[in-house]
């Protein structure tokens, strides 16, 4: 038991006495004053820090640009495609000595609903259709199956051949015979 | 311990943010406690003065905000501490004992006992990191001549009564394995 208590007691006192290297004190210090050096160095003495800043800088101007390049495409997409042709046709030598004064060029179209409102309310242009009404829908579904006891009742002379003829039907069916009553009775 | 007179320079700069602190007098006064206590934690010497490099470096990046720091010398321990432990939590356990033990033998024993003595030393380390984490650590801490009860208390955030009651434990534990593997 001693013998362990020793060995335990030695290995801590190793730890305890333990020194560092020599020097160690001024190694820490000019570590510390690197490290200051380098945090109030200006940005172009600190080749990793500007190398970092360009890149970030380039890679935000990419995004602007790429942003901005979408939100015209987005905005004016017709007005780019029907000015294709005229620049095909403006590139011919005869077609560049014929050219018009140049017009100013239309604002984009507005993808807003309120622009077609006026349009479809001017007197020139058909109302549009208005829906069926439901009698409306069952006289095209009628129509549609061709079933002569459905279609008769659009004709009223059809219809009334029509209800004559059911009326003989349940009159003969139910009339009574005087013979089969008699022959019943006995 | 090794004169920082010549350093008084590179410190001249920091004086302008905080001319109270002298970062020079802190490095001279703790650098070996922090080494010691790294040096046990870690097991390598190379790795304990790169931690107290870290210390310091974090001391020069908190020094606006000394002035709040209520005891310095525990507070300077406790991050030497907590990063030794990390650093060792990124190595392989047992991995450099066996020089480490014969570095130690070789300090405090005469040439001819260093290779026995340092046998000793490696069974006595393997027994200790296999000790409950916290009784460990109040081990170590306590190897340390230069810290008192109150100040591993303050470190491991314990009361004193804990660090003794873990402290008589370890040493029992200690005691007792290394006794079951001699038989």
């Amino acid at each position: 038991m001693k013998d362990a208590d020793r060995t335990i007691e030695r290995l801590l006192a190793a730890l305890r006495d333990a020194e560092p290297s020599t020097g160690i004190e001024h190694r820490l210090l000019q570590a510390m004053e690197a490290r200051e050096a380098e945090a109030f160095a200006p940005l172009w003495r600190r080749p990793t820090a500007l190398a970092t800043s360009l890149v970030t800088a380039l890679a935000i101007t990419a995004v602007l640009i790429i942003a901005m390049a979408l939100h015209q495409h987005r905005t004016a997409p017709a007005d780019t495609r029907s000015h294709a042709p005229a620049v095909q046709r403006t590139t011919q030598p005869e077609a560049v000595a014929q050219q018009a004064p140049i017009t100013p060029r239309r604002p984009a179209q507005r993808r807003h609903p309120v622009s077609a409102v006026p349009e479809t309310q001017a007197a020139s242009l058909p109302a549009p259709p208005l829906p069926l009404t439901e009698q409306e829908k069952l006289l095209l579904r009628l129509a549609h199956r061709r079933n002569p006891e459905d279609t008769a009742i659009l004709n009223p002379a059809v219809q009334a051949a029509q209800s004559a003829k059911t009326t003989e039907q349940f009159q003969q069916f139910f009339a009574i015979n005087p013979t089969e009553m008699r022959s019943q009775l006995e | 311990m090794a004169s920082i007179e010549g350093c008084g320079l590179a410190l001249s700069f920091m004086e302008d943010a905080r001319p109270a602190v002298d970062l020079a007098a802190i490095v001279d006064a703790y650098s070996t406690l922090l080494f010691r206590i790294a040096n046990s934690v870690l097991r390598s010497r190379s790795e304990a003065e790169d931690v107290v490099q870290d210390v310091f470096i974090r001391l020069l990046e908190h020094r606006h905000s000394l002035s709040t720091v209520r005891d310095m010398r525990v507070w300077l321990i406790r991050i030497a501490w907590n990063l030794a432990l990390d650093r060792k939590r990124r190595k392989r356990p047992e991995q450099l004992d066996e020089t480490f033990a014969r570095s130690l033998a070789s300090v405090t024993m005469p040439a001819d006992t260093v290779i026995v003595e340092a046998q000793r030393y490696h069974s006595v380390l393997r027994e200790i990191e296999r000790l409950p984490k916290a009784e460990r650590h109040v081990l170590l801490l306590s190897a340390i001549e230069e810290l008192g009860t109150a100040e591993i208390a303050g470190v491991l955030g314990r009361s004193e009564s804990a660090v003794r009651a873990l402290l008589s434990r370890a040493r029992s534990r200690l005691r007792e394995r290394l006794e079951e593997e001699k038989r």
